[in-house]
C-alpha cells in the first residue's frame, strides 16, 4: 500500500538525518504489513499568520537576483539562507523545518494567495477566511462550510469537539452553522475551575442556560457544557507533551500545546484552527535576526514541537498555514516592507509529500511584479485549501465550501496523496 | 426573565414614543393583559429606563433605573450629553489615588523611565534627574539594567532565560513584565529586616526604600510572599505608592495605571454617555498599546486630551485630535514617513550638502505626477513613505472601506501627511510638523486636489474625510451597531447620517436621532445585544456595587476574556457584534468571573452582598433573598424556570459552596508586584449560600445582555 512505501522511504532518510523527532509511527511503520489511514479520522489544523508576513523574507528566493536588488537592507544573505532546492531556501530561524522538510513531511506553496487586490489587514483578512475574495456578504467561514461540505456517509457522530478554535472568540475561518468550540485554555475549560466539586455549580449554570430565551446563548450554553463534561473525563491538567516536545512559551506555543493535547485526547477533533499575530513590519523587520526571525522562531518551533508531540498520531493530521497577503518585494524606507501581494504558504503532515516547493514562480523583476510592486500571485490559495479539505476532511461540495471559484480535484497540486 | 421585562416596558413605551406606536408593537406578545393601566404604565416607564441604561451607559447600578424613571428619557440624555454638569466627585476621589495618567509624556518620561532612555542615560546622553524621588528611580533602573548587560557578558552557559527573539512582536522585550517577581530563594536578597521594616511609619519606610542599595529593590519585593506586598505600600500617598512600583520597573507604573484609571472610569463616572463613548471611539480609533516601548506613555494622553474632550462632540475636531496625537501617529507608523523628495530624503541621500542646494534639488511647485505613476523599483520614488496610517485614516477611521477611494488615494494620503510627527522626549515628546520630512508639492485624493502647503495639507485631508457623506453612513453605522443592532436598518443609518451631514458631525445629535428612532426601541432588538467582555465585567460590577480599591485583576480578567484593553493589535479594534463573544470559552470565563465576584475571590473588589439586599434580610427567608437579588442584579423579577434554578443551589450548597468558596480566575494581577493577594477575611465573611445565588444571577444568560 502506498503509505506503507512512503513510510519506509522516509525512514531510510530519516535514518541519515538521525533526528530524534522521529515520529515511531514510520518506525512502526517498517514492521507492519499494512497500515490503514482510512481506518481513522484524519484532522485537519489550520493556522493564519495575522499581520501579513513577508513570505520573501520566509522562504527565500535566494537565487533571483532581483531579491538582493529590491532589499538592501533586509534581504537574507545567501549564505545564510537554509538552502532547499538551489534556488529556495528557509529563513534561518526556521531551521526547526528543515528536519520536516528533509523527511518529506513538509511543503510549501510560493507566490500563493487571495486574488483579491485589496491591501487592507482587515479586507483581506476577512476574505481570506470566508474563502470568498472580493465577496462582502459571506456570513460563514470556509472551513466550517467544509465541515457541512463532508460526506455524512464518512462521518461518525458529531462531537462538541469536533471544530475547536483556539482563542477566546470563534474566528471568521470557522464561524458558520456547525458548531464550533473557542477555548483559550484546556486546563481552565470548567466552569468552577479546576476545582473537583465545580460540576455542581456547572450543573445550576447549565439549567439557566437551558431556560434561556436566546438561542444564541442556550445552544452556545449546550454545546459548552457538554464539552466540559467531555474534556474533564481526559483530565486536561495532567498534561504532559510526549517524545520530549517543548513548547515554545508564548501564546503561539500555547496554542499548539493545546492543540495537540486535544488532538491526542481522542474527542472526535476534526478540525482545529489557531493563529499567530506581529507579522506587520512596517519598521525595522530586520533580516537574520530581528523581529521578523522572532516571530519565525516562535513559529517554527512551536510547529516542530506539535509535530513532535503527535508521534504516532500526526499520521492522520494535516498542517496548512496561511497570512492575509504577502509583503511590497522592495524594502521601505525604515527597514520594513509595506502590504503586498502573494504570499508564502507551509503545508505539513504524515501524508504530505513534502520536501517540495510547489506552484509556479512568477519571478521579481519589475515587470514580473503585481502592480510593479508585489509579488505575483500563481496560486490561489483556495486550490491549496480545497486539496486538504476534499482529500483530509472528505468535503465533497466544492461549491458550498469556495462558491464562486474555480476549485476542482483537476486544479489541484497534489500535494496529498489520492484517498484510498 | 429580561424578554419579559423587555417586552412588557417596550410594548407601552411604543405608545408613549410619537409616531412609533402600534407598527413596531403591535406583534409583540400580549402577555401582560392583567396588568392594570396604571401598574404597567409604570412597569413600562421603568422598563424603558432600564433599556436606555443597559444601551447607553455600562449598566445600572442600584436605584438608577428608579431615577431615570422618575427623570424622565429626555432630561436623562439632556444632563447626559452635557456631562460637564453632572457632579462626578464620587469618580474623583477615587481617581486621586492615581497620578501618573494625569501626567504629560515627558513627565512620564522622566518620573517612570523607558528603558531606552536607560539606555542612554548609562551612555551619559541623557541626563539621569537629579531629585528624589525620581534620582532613586532612575539609579535602580540603571544599576538592573547594567546587571543584565553583565549577565549577558557571562559565558553563554550560565544563561538560563530564553532571549528576547522568543517574545512575540510587538512585545519589545522591554515591555515584559520583569522575572517573575514570586520566583523563591532569590540568591541576591537584600539584607533587609523585612519586619523592622514593615514596622515603620509610611513616611519612614518610604524614605527607607528609597535608600536601598541601586538594583536590590525588586530583589527585596521578591522576597516577601505576594500576600504581604500590599504591607509595604501601606498608608503611603500614591504618589509615593507609584515610586515605591517604579523602583521594580517604572513602564509598570504607566501602563497598569492608564488602564486602571480608565477602568475606575467606566464604573464610576456619573458622565456614563461621555464614558461609553470615550469607550467607542477607543475602539475605532484603535490603538495596541504593545507596539513598542513608548506608545504606553502616550495613551492617557490619548484619552484624556483627544478622545474624551470630544466623545460627544464635533467628529472633525475628533479626528483632528486624533491625527495629531502622538499615539496615533507612532501607532501607525506615520511618525516614521518621510517624503521621498522631502529635505530629510534627500539629506539622506547627500549627506553635508548645504540645505539651500538640496532646495534646489526639489521638485518644483506642481501636480506631483510622479505619484500618479506607480512607483517602480529601480527608481527611487517610495523610500521613506509609510503608508499605514493614510490607509487606516481612511478605510477605518473615516469613509470605510467601501468609502471609494484606490490604492492611490492612499499613497496620495500618505504623502499629504508626510512630516506629521512627535517630537523627541528632550524636546516635549509632543506632536510636531516636520517640514523638512514633508513631501513637496500639491496631491490629489479622491478628486481632491490638496494644494502645496505643508502642514495645512493634513487639515485639508482631514477636512476633506471629515465631511464626506461616506464618513457620516460609516459612523453612523458604527453606532448603530454597538447601540442598536447587530444589522440596523438602512433606514435608520440614514437618518442618522442625515444628521451627521445637517449638523457638522455633531455627535451627540447623532446620537439623539438614533435614540429618539423606534429602531433603538423596537422589540425585536431589546435584550438582544451580548454584552462584550468590558460591557460585562463593568456592568457586573456596578450592578453589585463593587467597592473597586484596585482593578488590576479586572482588567486581566478583561484580558482572559479576549478583551484586552488597547489589547487588540490590528487597527479595526474590537467587534461589536454578538458573534464575536458568545463562545463556549467565553461563557465559562463569564460565568466563572461571576461566582469570583460574589464570593469576594477576586483581590482588590469587594461586592456587599447585605447591602445589596437592603434592609432586615437576616429576617428574611431564602427564597426572599434571592428574589431580591433578582431585584438587585437584574433589575427585575427572573422568569419562574430561572427562579426555581437558581434557589435549587441552596440545596447543592455542600459542593456548590466549596467550589465557589475557592474559585481562582485564570488572569494574573496583571503584572504589578503589589496587586495583593486574596484577603481572606473579606471572603469568609460573605455568605456562601447568598453568593451562589448572586453569582448563578450575574453569570445567568439574562445578564449577557444588555
Amino acid at each position: 500500500m502506498a503509505i506503507t512505501r512512503r513510510a519506509l522511504m522516509r525512514n531510510g532518510a530519516m535514518a541519515l538525518v538521525g533526528t530524534a523527532a522521529i515520529p515511531s509511527f514510520l518506525s512502526r511503520a517498517l514492521y507492519a504489513a499494512e497500515t490503514t489511514a482510512t481506518s481513522r479520522t484524519q484532522r485537519l489544523v489550520v493556522l493564519f499568520q495575522r499581520g501579513a508576513a513577508d513570505g520573501l523574507n520566509i522562504v527565500v528566493p535566494h537565487a533571483e537576483p532581483y531579491y538582493y536588488q529590491a532589499r538592501t537592507s533586509i534581504a537574507i544573505p545567501r549564505e545564510q539562507v537554509i538552502d532547499l532546492d538551489g534556488f529556495f531556501g528557509l529563513h534561518p530561524a526556521l531551521a526547526g523545518f528543515k528536519p520536516l522538510w528533509d523527511q518529506k513531511h513538509l511543503a510549501i506553496v510560493h507566490a500563493a494567495g487571495s486574488p483579491d487586490p485589496t491591501r487592507s489587514h482587515f479586507d483581506a483578512q476577512d476574505y481570506m477566511e470566508s474563502g470568498t475574495p472580493g465577496y462582502k456578504a459571506t456570513t460563514d467561514g470556509w472551513l466550517n462550510r467544509a465541515l457541512q461540505a463532508q460526506d455524512e456517509r464518512r462521518r461518525s457522530k458529531d462531537s462538541p469537539f469536533r471544530a475547536v478554535c483556539m482563542g477566546a472568540e470563534v474566528r471568521r475561518t470557522l464561524e458558520g452553522k456547525a458548531p464550533v468550540i473557542a477555548l483559550t485554555s484546556v486546563a481552565d475549560f470548567a466552569v468552577g475551575g479546576r476545582n473537583p466539586n465545580a460540576a455542581a455549580v456547572s450543573n445550576l449554570f447549565e439549567d439557566l442556560y437551558d431556560d434561556s430565551t436566546s438561542s444564541l446563548l442556550r445552544g452556545t450554553g449546550a454545546e459548552t457544557f457538554e464539552a466540559i463534561k467531555m474534556l474533564k473525563a481526559t483530565d486536561p491538567a495532567h498534561y504532559t507533551p510526549a517524545n520530549g516536545a517543548e513548547y515554545p512559551k508564548s501564546p503561539f506555543g500555547n496554542s499548539m500545546r493545546q492543540i495537540a493535547q486535544l488532538l491526542k485526547a481522542d474527542l472526535g477533533v476534526e478540525v482545529a484552527f489557531a493563529d499567530i499575530g506581529g507579522w506587520d513590519h512596517h519598521v525595522n523587520e530586520g533580516n537574520t535576526e530581528g523581529q521578523l526571525a522572532g516571530r519565525l522562531r516562535d513559529f517554527s518551533s512551536g510547529i516542530a514541537a506539535l509535530w513532535q508531540d503527535l508521534g504516532d498520531s500526526a499520521e492522520n493530521v494535516t498542517l496548512v498555514s496561511m497570512s492575509e497577503f504577502g509583503r511590497t518585494v522592495r524594502q521601505n524606507g525604515t527597514g520594513g516592507t509595506d502590504h503586498g501581494h502573494a504570499n508564502v504558504m507551509f503545508m505539513l503532515g504524515g501524508q504530505v509529500k513534502g520536501g517540495r516547493v510547489y506552484g509556479r514562480w512568477p519571478g521579481l523583476s519589475p515587470e514580473q511584479l503585481y502592480e510593479a510592486r508585489d509579488l505575483a500571485i500563481t496560486t490561489d490559495y483556495r486550490q491549496v485549501l480545497a486539496e486538504a479539505v476534499w482529500k483530509n476532511l472528505r468535503a465533497r461540495d466544492m461549491n458550498l465550501v469556495f462558491p464562486r471559484s474555480h476549485v476542482a480535484p483537476q486544479n489541484f497540486l497534489n500535494y496529498l496523496p489520492e484517498i484510498v | 426573565m429580561r424578554n419579559l421585562r423587555v417586552t412588557v416596558a417596550i410594548a407601552a413605551l411604543a405608545a408613549l414614543i410619537p409616531g412609533t406606536g402600534q407598527a413596531a408593537f403591535g406583534a409583540a406578545p400580549a402577555a401582560h393583559k392583567t396588568a392594570t393601566a396604571g401598574a404597567s404604565a409604570q412597569t413600562n416607564d421603568r422598563a424603558k429606563a432600564l433599556h436606555l441604561l443597559d444601551r447607553m451607559t455600562f449598566g445600572p447600578r442600584p436605584g438608577e433605573v428608579q431615577q431615570v424613571e422618575a427623570m424622565g428619557i429626555d432630561r436623562w440624555l439632556d444632563r447626559q450629553l452635557h456631562p460637564k454638569k453632572i457632579d462626578d466627585s464620587e469618580l474623583d476621589q477615587r481617581l486621586a489615588n492615581y497620578r501618573a495618567p494625569f501626567m504629560s509624556p515627558q513627565d512620564l518620561m522622566l518620573r517612570f523611565p523607558p528603558r531606552n532612555l536607560i539606555r542612554q542615560a548609562l551612555k551619559g546622553k541623557f541626563p539621569v534627574p537629579r531629585a528624589e524621588p525620581q534620582h532613586a528611580v532612575w539609579e535602580s533602573q540603571i544599576a538592573i539594567v547594567r546587571q543584565r548587560q553583565l549577565e549577558k557578558q557571562a559565558p553563554a552557559g550560565q544563561q538560563s532565560a530564553p532571549g528576547p527573539s522568543m517574545q512575540p512582536a510587538g512585545q519589545a522585550a522591554d515591555m515584559m513584565p520583569p522575572p517573575p517577581i514570586d520566583a523563591p530563594g532569590s540568591t541576591a536578597s537584600a539584607n533587609i529586616d523585612t519586619a523592622s521594616l514593615l514596622s515603620l511609619a509610611p513616611q519612614q519606610r518610604f524614605e527607607k526604600l528609597l535608600k536601598m542599595e541601586p538594583g536590590q529593590f525588586p530583589d527585596f519585593v521578591r522576597s516577601i510572599p505576594p500576600k504581604d506586598r500590599l504591607e509595604v505600600i501601606s498608608g503611603m500617598t500614591p504618589a509615593q505608592r507609584e515610586t515605591v512600583v517604579a523602583l521594580v520597573n517604572p513602564r509598570m507604573v504607566v501602563a497598569n495605571e492608564t488602564e486602571a484609571v480608565r477602568l475606575q472610569r467606566d464604573i464610576y463616572s456619573g458622565r456614563q454617555l461621555e464614558q461609553v463613548m470615550t469607550e467607542f471611539w477607543l475602539n475605532h480609533f484603535n490603538i495596541y498599546a504593545r507596539k513598542n516601548e513608548i506608545e504606553p506613555y502616550y495613551l492617557a494622553q490619548f484619552e484624556n486630551d483627544a478622545i474624551a474632550p470630544h466623545a460627544l462632540g464635533k467628529f472633525e475636531d475628533l479626528l483632528d485630535a486624533v491625527a495629531q496625537s502622538p499615539a496615533m501617529l507612532i501607532y501607525l507608523d506615520n511618525v516614521q514617513s518621510i517624503g521621498p523628495d522631502s529635505i530629510a530624503a534627500l539629506r539622506r541621500e547627500h549627506p553635508g550638502m548645504p540645505r539651500y542646494e538640496l532646495a534646489q534639488m526639489m521638485p518644483s511647485e506642481q501636480p506631483s505626477m510622479s505619484a500618479s505613476v506607480p512607483p517602480q523599483f529601480h527608481n527611487k520614488p517610495h523610500s521613506g513613505i509609510n503608508e499605514n496610517y493614510g490607509r487606516e485614516l481612511m478605510e477605518l477611521h473615516t469613509v470605510g472601506v467601501n468609502g471609494g477611494y484606490t490604492q492611490q488615494d492612499v499613497i496620495e494620503a500618505a504623502r499629504v501627511l508626510t512630516g506629521w510627527t512627535v517630537a523627541p522626549p528632550r524636546q516635549g515628546g509632543g506632536f510636531r510638523f516636520d517640514p523638512n520630512r514633508h513631501e513637496p508639492g500639491d496631491k490629489m485624493v479622491m478628486g481632491h486636489r490638496i494644494r502645496s502647503g505643508g502642514e495645512d495639507e493634513g487639515m485639508d485631508l482631514l477636512h476633506i474625510l471629515a465631511t464626506s457623506p461616506a464618513t457620516a453612513h460609516f459612523i453612523s453605522r458604527e453606532l448603530a451597531v454597538r447601540f442598536v443592532s447587530d444589522a440596523p436598518s438602512e433606514a435608520l443609518v440614514d437618518r442618522m447620517a442625515k444628521t451627521f451631514l445637517s449638523t457638522h458631525g455633531n455627535i451627540g445629535k447623532v446620537l439623539k436621532t438614533m435614540i429618539d428612532s423606534r429602531e433603538f426601541w423596537s422589540t425585536p432588538d431589546a435584550g438582544n445585544k451580548i454584552k462584550t467582555p468590558l460591557d460585562y465585567v463593568v456592568s457586573a460590577a456596578r450592578a453589585t456595587d463593587a467597592d473597586v480599591t484596585q482593578p488590576y485583576r479586572l482588567v486581566a480578567e478583561l484580558k482572559t476574556m479576549g478583551m484586552p484593553l488597547s489589547g487588540t493589535q490590528q487597527p479595526n479594534g474590537y467587534a461589536m457584534t454578538n458573534d464575536a463573544w458568545a463562545s463556549s470559552s467565553e461563557l465559562i470565563d463569564r460565568m466563572n468571573f461571576a461566582l469570583a465576584l460574589a464570593a469576594n475571590r477576586i483581590p482588590g473588589v469587594k461586592v456587599s452582598i447585605d447591602q445589596l439586599l437592603g434592609p432586615d434580610s437576616a429576617s428574611l427567608s431564602a427564597e426572599e433573598q434571592e428574589a431580591r437579588l433578582e431585584q438587585a442584579i437584574l433589575q427585575g423579577p427572573a422568569p419562574e424556570r430561572m427562579h426555581e434554578a437558581v434557589l435549587q443551589s441552596l440545596n447543592e450548597n455542600q459542593t456548590a459552596t466549596r467550589a465557589v468558596a475557592t474559585v481562582v480566575l485564570a488572569g494574573d494581577g496583571g503584572g504589578n508586584p503589589f496587586a495583593g493577594g486574596m484577603n481572606r477575611t473579606e471572603v469568609q465573611s460573605q455568605n456562601m449560600r447568598q453568593a451562589i445565588m448572586a453569582g448563578l444571577l450575574i453569570g445567568s444568560p439574562d445578564f449577557q445582555r444588555r
